[in-house]
C-alpha cells in the first residue's frame, strides 16, 4: 500500500504540474461544460438525473481519464523517465496500480465535482424557494457507476499506453476505442431496453438499468485490469 | 581481500541476430570504481540492464551483491542505485520533489529524506535551487541531480551509464570531480559505463574493455597501459627516411620504430634514453622540431585493443 501511495503522490504531482494553469485548464473546462452549461440547458431534467444526464457525466470523465491514461507509460517512455523508475525497487504492481488509482481518483473527483457544481448552478439560477436535491438512489448509482467507468477508462488507458511507443499513438487508439465502446454500450443498452427485453415482456426501470450496467462494468473492469497487470513486465517495457 | 560485488559467468544476451553481450565473465571487487570502456553499441548499456535484472540473459548468469539477477532482481534494485542513459528526471516537478519521490520509493522516513536531500544538494551546490522545475535546468545540472538521486538511499553499488555524455567539457569535468568526491565520501562501489578514456583514467581503479559484446581486457589502468607498451618517444620534424627508421630499430634501447609523414613513433625499452636517438636522426639528415616522451595512455590501450579485435 505504501508503494502505491508513493506512486499516487508522484502521479498527482505530475498531473497538476503541467505549467501553471495549464494543468487545471482541462478539468475546469470540463466542469464548466458538464457542471454549468449542460445543467442549465437540461433543467429541470438535470436534477432528476435523467437518461441523458448520467451518460453525459460518465462520458465526459471517461474521455478525460482516457486522455490522461494515454500518457501514463507511453509518456514516461517518451520523456525517458520510465527506465529509471523500472531500475528502482518500486514493485511492478505498485507502479501500475498507483497509476490506475490516481486516474480513478481523479475521475471520481471530477464526477463528484460535476454533480456538486451542477447542483449549485441549478439551485442558484432556478431557485425554487427551497433546495432541490438529486434522487438519492440515482445519485448513489451514478457514483458507483462513475467509479466502475473510471476504473475501466484508467485500466484500458494504461493497458494501451503500456504497449504504445508514443503517447500520441496511445491517445489516438484510446479516443477511437473509447468512442466505439461508449456508443456500443449506449446503443446496445437502448436496443436491449427498447426492443429485446420488452419483446420478452420485461421492462426495466432506470434504477434497474443502472444496476445492470454496474454488473456489466464490474465484469469488464476485472478483465481489463487483470490484462493490464498481466501485460506489465519490466523486461518487455525496457525493450519497447 | 575484497569480495566480488558483481560477478558474471558467460553472461550473454542477444536481440534477434545481434549478440549484444557475448559470454561476459567478469568480477568486480567491492569498494572500487570499475570503468566499462567500449565504443557505442559495444554492449555496455545492455550489461547494466542485465545486471539490474531489467533484461533476462539469453545464456549464462550474473550475481550482484551475492544475489542472482534472474531470481532476486527486486532485492538487487533495492540495494543498488542507477543513473542510466538518460537522467530520468521528472521535468515538470521540482528538484526537491524528484528526490523526495525516490526517497519515498526507497522507504526513507520523512526526516531521513529531508536530511539526505539537503546533504546531497548542498554538496552539489544545488540547495538554493531545489524548488525550481527541473525542466528549466541545464543538462549539467540535471545530471548532477540524477547523481544525487542515484545516491539518495545509500546504495552499496552504483551503476552509471555515460554520466557525462553530452555535457560541455567544463560541466563534464565538474561532474567528474563531484562524482569522485561523492563516491569517496559514500564508499560505494561504482560500475561506470563510458567511452571516454579520460574519465576512466581519472576515476577508475579497474577497467574492462568491451567491443561487440566481448570482454577484450580487464585490469587496473596502469597494468593495461604496461601490457600495451612501455615508454615511448614521439618525434616530430621532417627529413625522416626509411633508412633512418631501420637504423633506429638497430639501437639497443629501441623495441620498435614507425614513421608516418613528419612523425616518428618509437617504442623504448625501460630506462632507455632518447638523447642518442635524436642525435642519430640529426646525424642522418633529419630535422627534429619536437620530442615527446611518455607511456601509452588508456586511449592507446583502447585503440590497440579495438585494432587487435578488428584484425
Amino acid at each position: 500500500m505504501k508503494d502505491i501511495s508513493t506512486m499516487t503522490w508522484k502521479e498527482t504531482k505530475e498531473l497538476f504540474s503541467q505549467g501553471g494553469l495549464t494543468g487545471y485548464l482541462t478539468p475546469l473546462i470540463l466542469l464548466a461544460v458538464g457542471g454549468v452549461v449542460y445543467p442549465l440547458i437540461s433543467w429541470p431534467s438535470w436534477v432528476q438525473l435523467g437518461s441523458l444526464e448520467i451518460p453525459l457525466i460518465l462520458f465526459l470523465t471517461f474521455q478525460l481519464i482516457v486522455a490522461s491514461a494515454a500518457d501514463s507509460f507511453a509518456g514516461e517512455r517518451e520523456r525517458h523517465t520510465l527506465e529509471t523508475l523500472l531500475a528502482s525497487r518500486m514493485p511492478d504492481r505498485a507502479i501500475l496500480l498507483g497509476k490506475v488509482g490516481t486516474l480513478v481518483g481523479y475521475g471520481w473527483g471530477m464526477n463528484f465535482s460535476q454533480l456538486l457544481v451542477g447542483w449549485l448552478t441549478i439551485n442558484i439560477v432556478h431557485w425554487q424557494g427551497h433546495l432541490v436535491f438529486y434522487p438519492l438512489d440515482l445519485l448513489l448509482l451514478t457514483f458507483a457507476l462513475g467509479l466502475l467507468v473510471n476504473i475501466l477508462a484508467a485500466s484500458a488507458g494504461v493497458l494501451v499506453s503500456l504497449r504504445s511507443p508514443t503517447a500520441r499513438q496511445a491517445q489516438q487508439i484510446l479516443t477511437v476505442g473509447g468512442l466505439v465502446a461508449m456508443f456500443g454500450i449506449t446503443f446496445g443498452l437502448l436496443e436491449l431496453t427498447s426492443s429485446l427485453l420488452p419483446s420478452l415482456g420485461i421492462v426495466l426501470s432506470v434504477t434497474q438499468l443502472l444496476a445492470l450496467l454496474l454488473g456489466l462494468f464490474a465484469v469488464i473492469d476485472i478483465i481489463v485490469l487483470s490484462l493490464a497487470l498481466a501485460r506489465f513486465q519490466r523486461s518487455r517495457l525496457m525493450l519497447r | 581481500m575484497n569480495t566480488a560485488i558483481v560477478r558474471t559467468e558467460e553472461l550473454s544476451r542477444s536481440f534477434g541476430s545481434v549478440q549484444a553481450v557475448n559470454k561476459l565473465s567478469l568480477e568486480v571487487p567491492a569498494g572500487i570504481v570499475f570503468a566499462f570502456l567500449g565504443p557505442n553499441g559495444a554492449g555496455k548499456t545492455t550489461t547494466i540492464l542485465l545486471l539490474l535484472g531489467l533484461l533476462e540473459p539469453s545464456h549464462g548468469r550474473a550475481s550482484i551483491l551475492g544475489l542472482d539477477t534472474r531470481k532476486q532482481a527486486d532485492k538487487i534494485r533495492e540495494r543498488a542505485g542507477a543513473l542510466l542513459e538518460f537522467s530520468g528526471l521528472y521535468e515538470r516537478m521540482s528538484a526537491e520533489d524528484n528526490l523526495d519521490f525516490y526517497g519515498r520509493i526507497y522507504q526513507m522516513s520523512a526526516s531521513e529524506r529531508r536530511a539526505r536531500i539537503k546533504e546531497l544538494l548542498m554538496h552539489l551546490d544545488l540547495w538554493d535551487r531545489r524548488g525550481e522545475r527541473v525542466g528549466t535546468w541545464s543538462r549539467g545540472m540535471k545530471q548532477q541531480l540524477a547523481v544525487a538521486r542515484a545516491l539518495l538511499h545509500h546504495p552499496q553499488l552504483l551503476f552509471l551509464d555515460e554520466p557525462v555524455a553530452g555535457l560541455d567539457p567544463m560541466a563534464a569535468s565538474r561532474l567528474n570531480d563531484e562524482l569522485a568526491s561523492l563516491v569517496k565520501q559514500e564508499g560505494v562501489t561504482v560500475f561506470l559505463n563510458t567511452h571516454n578514456m579520460a574519465d576512466a583514467q581519472k576515476l577508475a581503479d579497474q577497467v574492462g574493455v568491451i567491443r561487440h559484446g566481448k570482454l577484450l581486457a580487464v585490469g587496473n589502468p596502469d597494468e593495461l597501459r604496461l601490457k600495451q607498451g612501455g615508454p615511448r618517444a614521439e618525434i616530430y620534424g621532417h627529413g625522416f627516411t626509411s633508412q633512418m627508421v631501420d637504423a633506429l630499430k638497430q639501437q639497443p634501447g629501441v623495441v620498435n620504430a614507425e614513421q608516418s609523414k613528419n612523425h616518428l613513433s618509437i617504442e623504448l625499452r625501460d630506462g632507455s634514453d632518447v638523447g642518442p636517438l635524436v642525435h642519430l636522426i640529426v646525424q642522418q639528415g633529419g630535422v627534429v622540431e619536437e620530442v615527446r616522451r611518455g607511456a601509452a595512455d588508456l586511449e592507446d590501450v583502447f585503440l590497440a585493443l579495438m585494432e587487435e579485435q578488428r584484425a
